[in-house]
């Protein structure tokens, strides 16, 4: 079932509490992994073990007055793997589609990803594009100016990252919570229910700012 | 992230609790000592803390000294070098509001917090004294409620008011549905009144007065209802083992299960025994049911995995394999030599063999980097890693490299550490396990539908519990048959799952015992938390490292020898397993595998605006969707 953990309960907090899905995509070895890791643990592993299968991880951000949980799922790149993508990005009201800055066949990869999810995924997604890896930069092989270009083409949220250094890797998570509306009209869900449970509520259980960066 | 301002007033705390991280630890069994708390704050409200007693080097102020002795000590699961290493012992922190619930193991001396979305903490120890204190301490915090069926665990309800404070009224058990419901119970009142009475108003008082979750919602409960007044109910779907009736026309009748006590492991002396004169393997079948109980003692897995993985064959002599070498030495440089004389020009229009030769680079480079075998920069070791899978995608090009491909060699690698040899054995490992890796997911779809059937004649509680929470596609299992456990066990205890396993005995597809008999350890946790899909997944992702190999190896043979004794077994089972069919007529439906089964596989629609979530399968695309659909309700 959907329903888990704080944000159904009557004692939260004195704002909304938002859930929302979010996915990463993106080529093998992009780092989608560390940036979850680094957003979530706030931890960096250099040699970070592949993923098999899937990962689903949590994490709270706060905003003004309202506290957004995401759902996070982490899923393996490969190619092979991508049929059991859509099991992730369905009903997702976010992804962070990711390549790697030193890696051109990254970048067309993460592409591809936004195309199907623009076709594929529930209309009023949230996609952003990350270009990983940036404390790489004199490797670097996808020009910024090149990925904002397209990002503002096709109406993405776009930063360079760094899960080795935790550039803008806390910031590209609160720009899509930013982004993602916190209200409670659900707009052309379309085929995928685009459901989130907004609990507004009284008690004084978790003080906002305690989970904000 | 939490910057607290306020310091927390301690409530309680206890020291000397020893912790095994969760994401640390591969390979030997340190733990960290340091101090467990409950701590109040203005902000965030209680917590549970553990802090690590020992002073940690900051990140920044670490050198290299510090980090090499670590690397080499204390590897941890994902990472190892630079920055990491030192951080070993990471405080812990659990809101108290987030706790889901607690067991309490080993002589009251470990416990085990579990979170709501799913996370499963390490293990505290407490090496003096018991838990006891901290318990109880827990206890005048928040309440909880013990589990009736798993004696250890420790549930935190949702509500903090009593359930029983609640009229009848406010409960809505029969939102959508009443006259059914009450039309249903009438009928069976009228053949089976008491019975049908008392069955009914135990189920109402076990679900509201134990409500385990704030997931139990009314309809839930009118359902859970429904299912208990309806007539021709299947046992496997009769909710609480308490009330299962036994009826052997529903379902198999699994007789207890028998002990299975493991072995020492293979001798040197042992297997010197073994062979005769000339070097043939005599009496192979004692042999295997030696490693099948016991694995075999590390430095003869050099020797003895070359058979099992049938590089040498069992009757071959000493002359014939030292031919049998020499041949496939000549054999593998040979298809080595293929691919390191491709010119960067011809790799530049060969797009299929770069694409491969990428996803090797991109997973040798960070396969097992925690292991000394395996560390540091420019370790020789890795680069006979990337040749011999290199090597493997001239020998399959089809197939080429997949990941989960380099899990599978490094232990093999490591304990050949011989080139030709590690190439071999993994062809041999490959053989048993390709299908893993097909580009349709064809061999892991048929797997996973396998691990569902036996899952549902040996724990149908569990197995209808999944399918209610969209669980029933198994698909947190996904990476534990992917890779056949590598990334579950400690390194040790890897070689000695596969040696076991690659004897094939006692059954084939004995793997899926073993994932059933992990999922019997599991399943009360899995079910009294009431954990849904995701957190399932997350709670079985968490395992890792926290799995005990040789109990676990126990249980699935206990678990085989309750099948093959079991009454009324379903044809389709027993195949799997290797049992001949009955033939008889099947209780449990038979279905051709792939198309139907897939839709038979837990990935069910549930109907009604009170579903949350919606799983469908549609088998011709082969795509599985996973939905959240509106809930009104929670507006």
């Amino acid at each position: 079932m959907a329903n888990r953990s704080g944000a159904q309960r009557p004692n939260g907090t004195q704002g909304k509490i938002c859930q929302f899905k979010l996915v990463l995509l993106g080529e093998s070895a992009v780092g989608k992994s560390s940036l979850v890791l680094r957003f979530v643990k706030g931890q960096f592993h250099e040699y970070q073990e592949s993923t098999i299968g899937a990962a689903f991880l949590t994490q709270t951000v706060c905003l003004d007055d309202t506290t957004v949980k995401f759902e996070i799922w982490d899923t393996a790149g490969q190619e092979r793997y991508h049929s059991l993508a859509p099991m992730y990005y369905r009903g997702a009201q976010a992804a962070i589609v990711v390549y790697d800055i030193t890696n051109q066949d990254t970048f067309g990869r993460a592409k591809t990803w936004v195309k199907e999810l623009q076709r594929q995924a529930s209309p009023n997604i949230v996609i952003a594009l990350a270009g990983n890896k940036a404390d790489l930069a004199n490797k670097r092989m996808v020009e910024h100016d090149e990925a904002q270009g397209y990002a503002e083409e096709n109406g993405l949220l776009f930063m360079e990252t760094s899960a080795k250094t935790a550039m803008n890797v806390n910031d590209i998570f609160l720009a899509i919570a930013k982004k993602l509306p916190k209200n409670e009209q659900v707009t052309g869900a379309g085929t995928s229910g685009q459901g989130r449970r907004l609990v507004e509520s009284e008690g004084q259980q978790k003080a906002p700012g305690n989970c904000c960066k | 992230m939490d910057e607290l301002n306020d310091q927390g007033v301690e409530l309680y705390s206890h020291h000397g609790v020893l912790v095994k991280s969760q994401n640390q630890i591969r390979d030997d069994d340190s733990h960290c000592s340091g101090t467990l708390s409950i701590i109040e704050y203005s902000g965030i409200g209680k917590c549970i803390e553990w802090k690590p007693t020992e002073v940690l080097v900051d990140s920044e102020t670490n050198d290299q000294e510090w980090a090499m002795v670590n690397a080499v000590g204390r590897r941890n699961r994902t990472s190892s070098g630079s920055n990491e290493s030192q951080s070993r012992c990471r405080s812990v922190r659990i809101e108290v509001a987030h706790l889901k619930s607690f067991r309490v193991t080993r002589n009251r001396q470990q416990v085990t917090l579990m979170e709501r979305d799913g996370t499963t903490h390490s293990v505290f120890f407490f090496q003096h004294g018991n838990a006891d204190c901290f318990v109880a301490a827990l206890k005048g915090n928040i309440k909880t409620v013990r589990s009736k069926k798993d004696k250890h665990l420790y549930i935190v309800p949702d509500e903090p008011e009593s359930q029983l404070d609640r009229s009848f009224a406010e409960l809505e058990l029969f939102t959508e549905n009443t006259t059914d419901v009450v039309w249903k119970f009438v009928r069976n009142l009228h053949h089976r009144p008491y019975e049908t009475t008392l069955e009914t108003f135990a189920k109402l008082t076990d679900i509201w007065l134990f409500k385990s979750s704030e997931q139990r919602r009314e309809e839930e409960v009118a359902e859970l209802l429904n299912r208990s007044l309806t007539l021709n109910e299947t046992s496997a779907d009769a909710i609480g083992e308490e009330y299962a009736v036994v009826d052997l026309r529903n379902g198999p009748l699994l007789p207890p299960r028998p002990p299975a006590p493991r072995g020492p492991p293979l001798s040197i002396e042992q297997w010197a025994q073994f062979q005769d004169e000339d070097g043939h393997i005599v009496e192979v079948e004692i042999l295997k049911d030696i490693i099948f109980r016991g694995g075999v003692v590390p430095n003869l897995r050099y020797e003895v995995w070359k058979f099992l993985l049938g590089y040498f064959p069992w009757d071959s002599t000493h002359a014939d394999r030292q031919k049998l070498r020499k041949q496939k030495v000549e054999e593998y440089f040979q298809m080595k030599l293929q691919w390191r004389s491709i010119t960067p020009g011809q790799e530049q229009r060969f797009s299929d063999y770069r694409e491969r030769k990428s996803l090797v680079e991109k997973d040798v480079n960070r396969t097992d980097r925690t292991l000394p075998f395996f560390a540091g920069e420019n370790n020789e070791n890795l680069m006979l890693l990337s040749d011999i899978l290199m090597t493997y995608v001239m020998y399959n090009f089809d197939l080429g490299y997949v990941q989960g491909m380099s899990d599978l060699l490094s232990p093999i690698l490591c304990v050949m550490t011989n080139e030709v040899d590690a190439f071999w054995c993994f062809v041999g490992f490959m053989d048993k396990v390709c299908s893993n890796f097909e580009l349709d997911q064809a061999g892991m779809k048929q797997q996973l539908q396998q691990l569902h059937c036996l899952l549902s004649v040996t724990l149908p509680d569990l197995s209808a519990y999944l399918e209610k929470h969209e669980s029933g596609n198994m698909f947190f299992c996904f990476r534990w048959l992917l890779v056949l456990f590598k990334r579950e066990f400690s390194y040790q205890d890897i070689m000695r799952l596969w040696e076991v396993l690659w004897t094939d005995l006692p059954c084939p597809n004995f793997h899926l015992l073993l994932c059933v008999a992990v999922l019997d350890t599991q399943q009360h946790i899995l079910m009294e938390n009431n954990y849904g899909f995701t957190e399932i997944l997350k709670h079985i992702n968490d395992l890792s490292l926290h799995i005990e190999l040789d109990s676990t190896l126990s249980k699935a043979e206990g678990i085989y020898h309750q099948l093959t004794s079991a009454i009324c077994l379903p044809d389709v089972a027993r195949k799997i397993i290797g049992l001949d069919p009955l033939g008889g007529p099947d209780t449990l439906e038979q279905k051709e595998p792939l198309q139907t089964t897939d839709i038979d596989n837990g990935l069910k629609v549930e109907e009604g605006p009170e579903s949350l979530e919606t799983l469908t399968f549609s088998p011709r695309t082969g795509e599985v969707a996973f939905e959240r659909s509106l809930n009104l309700n929670y507006l």
